[in-house]
């Protein structure tokens, strides 16, 4: 389990356990959410910027991470300075901008099976309503491995179209691809049960 | 010996995984660009809208449950290769919580359509569309000081990509259940 965000690195918040950063991640976005004044917003800013620099994960990312969102960013920015004012335009931005960047640094210096234990811990308590934490983190680790294979059965589904001469069109391929994938569950069900699933 | 009950639970959890893994694999393909409107439709939420509309109100939303678990935990599948807990920070983030009670919704009202196009539509677009909406506008205008109105009107270019995903959504869970009468148990 490797291709997640993760960047392998072995600075401090590297080696952090993943439930403080965690904790210091929530504490910091009530802060930050608490925090109206430019000025305190500045000092939050360069905490990050020196988090960031200090796990060594390069500042691209940052850029990576926040890129998809500069036009709505902008459009507030827009909307709020001329509404509420410059410093409030200014404020709005760098609150979203900050919370995006420290769940980002989070995830990019935190193992991906490391947040799965986490979550699994902070699941615990629906076992009290009849859940199982462990089964739905075997679920999302299942999830993931099947991603490659609902890819492969969509191309052979699209492939199979065009040699009868269909069109390559994804759409009317989705019928096909998902029966086929809804069948291939009960073969999959039957595996685990096979291998004793149901008393995990 | 397994019981007829174990493996058809474990069939029910096994269809929720694989449909968490259908809204992933719909994040990768290219975003379709549509003439009349610019926004480009990505196929995630039409994948949200089936997984209601196809297994049913609750492992419908425990598919949904179940791919946002894996993004927030920092698997990159949503689309265009994002993912981690940032996502569930940005001004958008209602909209991803709102599909789930937005794939619920979309599977309670399945139930009662007898595979009527129509009603069909209507559970995908309420579902699909309209709660999800409901979540993602107060969201982001929290998030961002916005009005409610200032916010619904952000939101209001992505709405004709949503209505024809959901006329997709319920065209294709028809024929799912046409070709697979035993999905929804």
């Amino acid at each position: 389990m490797t291709a997640g965000v993760f960047v392998p690195g072995g600075s401090l918040l590297h080696c952090a356990s993943p439930g403080i950063k965690l904790v210091v991640l929530a504490s910091f976005a009530v802060a930050i959410s608490l925090t109206n004044n430019t000025a305190s917003l500045v000092i939050w800013t360069l905490l990050l910027a020196i988090a960031w620099w200090s796990s060594r994960i390069g500042w691209f990312r940052l850029v990576q991470l926040l890129r998809p969102l500069w036009l709505l960013l902008f459009v507030l920015f827009v909307f709020q300075s001329l509404i509420e004012g410059l410093a409030a335009g200014i404020n709005t931005v760098f609150i979203i901008s900050i919370l995006i960047a420290a769940a980002g640094l989070v995830s990019y210096t935190t193992r991906t099976t490391d947040m799965l234990k986490v979550l699994e811990r902070a699941l615990k308590p629906i076992s009290l309503l009849g859940g199982r934490p462990h089964v739905i983190a075997f679920a999302i680790v299942f999830a993931v491995r099947l991603v490659p294979f609902v890819t492969t059965v969509g191309h052979e589904v699209i492939e199979a179209r065009v040699v009868r001469g269909g069109s390559r069109n994804p759409i009317s391929s989705f019928i096909p691809m998902i029966i086929r994938l809804m069948r291939e569950t009960d073969t999959m069900a039957e595996a685990l049960v096979a291998r004793g699933y149901e008393r995990i | 010996m397994p019981s007829a009950v174990a493996l058809a639970k474990t069939r029910a959890v096994v269809r929720c995984v694989m449909f968490a893994a259908i809204i992933a694999g719909l994040g990768l393909f290219p975003p379709i660009a549509v003439p009349v409107v610019a926004v480009p439709i990505t196929a995630q939420t039409l994948g949200v809208m089936l997984a209601g509309a196809i297994l049913g109100a609750r492992n419908g939303a425990l598919s949904v449950f179940i791919f946002l678990c894996a993004v927030g935990i920092g698997f990159p599948l949503l689309a265009g290769g994002r993912g981690g807990l940032g996502m569930f920070f940005a001004p958008s983030a209602g909209y991803l919580l709102g599909w789930i009670p937005g794939a619920y919704f979309t599977g309670f009202m399945t139930r009662s359509s007898n595979a009527n196009l129509p009603k069909l539509v209507t559970a995908c677009l309420i579902g699909g569309v309209g709660v999800i909406y409901f979540i993602g506008i107060p969201w982001m205008a929290a998030v961002t000081d916005l009005s409610l109105l200032q916010a619904a009107i952000a939101s209001v270019i992505f709405v004709p990509g949503d209505v024809i995903k959901a006329v997709l959504a319920a065209g294709i869970a028809r024929a799912v259940h046409r070709g697979m009468p035993a999905v929804l148990q």
